[in-house]
């Protein structure tokens, strides 16, 4: 039924390898959207559109000199980028691209896990270990501070990213990633019943991966310290890796679980891989444009918003998924409250003080 | 902040993305200068070729940075160089000492030295960058690397710059032409400035 | 035994000796995640996956990661060897063990698998379910736990700020509060 475990391995190989390459193509895109977010161009001199630019950071980076620094714990050192990436690598071989046998008659997946959400949440967690570790393993104390900090940071999104997938579990009666992409085909797409689980895991992924505005693992390497200020040439590039791969990942599990996965409603063919990247580009592109533009929480306000915000947002919203499935309600009452929620959003937006012309001369 | 200024501001990135850049892909386009800019300086003609500088030192004087050297000679009457009793047999600016302020051209009676164009003047050697009037003079081409440059491909220089209109100063200068922002402004007078009455003619 | 069988064992005895007799206190505690990390492979192996994921989840994610922070954050990595603070303690260690590994291998001995891997359905929440919230199973236990959870949330929460959660206790007014703290 399932592949052999040859084939696991090369896939897992393949998979490996195309999560590296998108890396580095990743940093290009992302420099030039920024770019164009900013009216500029990016980075387009080395090869035709800058296409050659990845590579040269890479050799750039590998070709520097790898420093340890004296009073390092030097196991450690080493250890903390490589549980970084690794743990990063790991998760992404759940994720369904298409029917069982469309990657040339192998599985369109690495591996097929019942427990698959599970799975995600503890390597994320596990995952956290590389900043931590970074920062103590540097032997020096804003090092330490601002890893710590951003481990605690970490850790906190990490209960809101666990219940607001909560519900989707509840309704599909699985924790199998194929079983809710069937359950979808069935049912429509999890967005409609459960959108502000989806909106919450979209901000906590989006806290997992790092990003803005919950960057602060990497600005502080703005200020002094961050746990990666005494690394260097390759492991820094793992680092860096982590990031993107973390993030790579998160956008394909987003359409995975609320999006439909690899299917297309209605009359649009199942095409295995085609619409899984159409929609992980479009997140993405979504994450690229955020930060582009939103400013980044300070530490106090992450956690508070983390702690204070998502974490009982979630909890209140899978409480009432739970209530309407126990009550033995059908999905649809879901959709009306989940319909009452974007409406209440668009209340907000078009309500708030900020569509204000500003008056010429006058501050905002 | 509130949700309704994250979307707005979402919406005011979405529209500078369908903004065109406004990089210009230098040394692939031109940049585009305004008509004062101060490149290097250009040693002006007179209409009928005699050269405008007569070697006083005004500008040697004027420079904030004495970046300038000027020795005078006499003209020879049956040959004059200039179009005043004495011409400059050596006119040396440092560009390195230079700070590119124009006080020198402000100064010159004759306006003979004008803030040019040119600005590609990166070079290797300290002493390269002392440009002497063969450097200087209306008619040459290019920065000194880029003529040398020229000598070694064979292709001649190619100014890396564009400017809408050339200033009226710059007599016998004719860099090449940017898009048009504003028509140039008409000169003051009909013709071109001539107080020493050297030109026959008319009192 | 089979050979993965007796590599989980080998794994985990050298992993545990790691944290024992680790010289920084950092090694040992990646040792004890290492540690966690076989007991996962085992129960995953032992058909209890859910079990495994939450291992991993709450021992090596959030309880480990605990115990660095206090180990970081306390400078409490490097090792201290010297005397015994108290009389007599390697005589009752040995004690202590002796009678935990006696009590182990009786456990073991009358250990019983269950008849049908297949019953168990991989341990997931689907077979847990019934089991952990069934009134006749063990749905109370359940309860307990989680109420005693949340007592040691709020003693927790009233051990570090008093006068923010309940200021009778504390024996300081609210408005005595330090500087820096929020109200």
């Amino acid at each position: 039924m399932t592949d052999s475990l040859l084939a696991a391995g090369v896939k897992a190989f393949l998979v490996v390898f195309g999560l590296l390459t998108a890396f580095a193509y990743m940093t290009l895109v992302e420099r030039r959207l920024l770019a164009r977010f900013q009216v500029r161009l990016g980075p387009n001199r080395v090869g035709p559109l800058g296409l050659f630019q990845p590579l040269a950071d890479a050799i750039k980076s590998i070709f520097k000199e790898d420093l340890v620094v004296s009073k390092a714990d030097r196991l450690v050192f080493l250890l903390a980028p490589i549980i970084s990436i690794t743990f990063a690598l790991v998760g992404f071989g759940l994720i369904p691209f298409g029917p069982k046998h469309a990657f040339f008659g192998w599985d369109p997946w690495v591996i097929n896990l019942d427990v698959g959400i599970l799975y995600l949440f503890a390597v994320s967690e596990m995952a956290v270990y590389g900043i931590f570790l970074a920062g103590w393993a540097s032997n020096s104390k804003y090092s330490l501070l601002g890893s710590l900090r951003s481990s605690a940071a970490l850790i906190s999104y990490e209960l809101s990213l666990g219940m607001s997938l909560l519900a989707p579990a509840l309704l599909v009666g699985s924790l199998n990633l194929q079983d809710i992409v069937a359950w979808q085909e069935n049912n429509g797409w999890l967005i409609l019943p459960l959108f502000p689980a989806f909106a919450l895991f979209f901000i906590s992924s989006m806290a997992e991966a790092a990003r803005t505005p919950f960057d602060l693992p990497e600005a502080e390497q703005e200020l002094v310290g961050g746990y990666n200020t005494e690394y260097s040439s390759i492991k820094w590039a793992l680092f860096q890796m982590a990031e993107y791969v973390h993030l790579i990942t998160a956008s394909a599990l987003i359409p995975t679980i609320f999006l439909g996965g690899w299917r297309m409603p209605g009359f649009l063919p199942d095409i295995p891989f085609l619409w899984m990247f159409l929609k992980m580009a479009l997140f993405l592109f979504v994450f690229i444009w955020i930060r582009a533009t939103w400013f980044r929480l300070r530490y106090d306000q992450l956690m508070r918003f983390g702690w204070g915000r998502l974490l009982p947002a979630a909890l209140i919203w899978f409480l009432l998924s739970a209530l309407v499935v126990a009550a033995g309600a059908s999905i649809s009452v879901l959709n009306w409250f989940s319909l009452a929620s974007v409406l209440v959003l668009l209340a907000v937006l078009l309500s708030g003080p900020a569509r204000q012309k500003t008056a010429k001369g006058g501050a905002a | 902040m509130s949700i309704a200024a994250l979307a707005q501001s979402l919406g005011i990135t979405l529209k500078a993305l369908f903004t065109r850049p406004v990089t210009i892909p230098y040394p692939d386009a031109p940049v585009a200068l305004k008509p004062r800019f101060h490149g290097r300086h250009v040693l002006t003609r007179h209409p009928g070729g005699l050269e405008k500088c007569i070697g006083c030192s005004l500008c040697a004087a004027a420079c904030p940075a004495y970046a300038i050297y000027v020795e005078a000679a006499e003209n020879d009457p049956a040959n004059p160089t200039s179009a005043g009793e004495r011409y400059a047999k050596v006119y040396e600016i440092n560009m390195l000492r230079c700070i590119f302020c124009g006080l020198c051209e402000e100064a010159c009676p004759t306006g003979a030295v004008v803030m040019g164009y040119e600005f590609e003047m990166a070079d290797y050697r300290y002493s390269d960058f002392v440009y002497g009037k063969e450097d200087l003079l209306v008619e040459v081409q290019g920065t000194k690397p880029q003529r040398r440059e020229s000598t070694y491909t064979g292709r001649e220089v190619k100014p890396g710059y564009a400017v809408p209109y050339a200033r009226v100063e710059l007599e016998g200068v004719n860099p090449p032409k940017a898009r048009v922002e504003r028509a140039a402004p008409k000169p003051w007078r009909d013709n071109p400035v001539d107080d020493d009455h050297h030109e026959g003619g008319h009192s | 035994m089979s050979f993965w069988e007796v590599v989980s064992a080998v794994l985990l005895l050298a992993t545990a000796l790691g944290v024992v007799r680790a010289q920084n206190a950092v090694h040992a505690a990646l040792s004890l995640i290492a540690n966690f990390l076989v007991v996962a492979a085992v129960y995953a192996g032992l058909e209890a996956r859910f079990v495994a994921m939450t291992q991993v989840i709450v021992y090596a994610g959030a309880i480990v990661v605990l115990f660095l922070f206090v180990i970081m954050l306390l400078s409490a990595a490097r090792s201290e060897a010297g005397p015994d603070p108290l009389p007599g303690l390697q005589p009752l260690a040995l004690l202590g063990g002796v009678s935990l590994a006696a009590v182990l291998v009786y456990a073991v001995s009358r250990f019983q698998a269950p008849a049908n891997p297949a019953s168990l359905q991989g341990g997931l929440p689907q077979a847990l379910g019934p089991l952990l919230y069934q009134p006749e199973r063990w749905m109370y236990a359940v309860l307990l736990v989680g109420f005693l959870l949340l007592v040691a949330t709020v003693a927790a929460m009233l051990l570090v700020e008093p006068e923010r959660i309940a200021p009778p206790l504390s024996g300081k007014r609210p408005q005595d509060q330090q500087e820096g703290a929020r109200p």
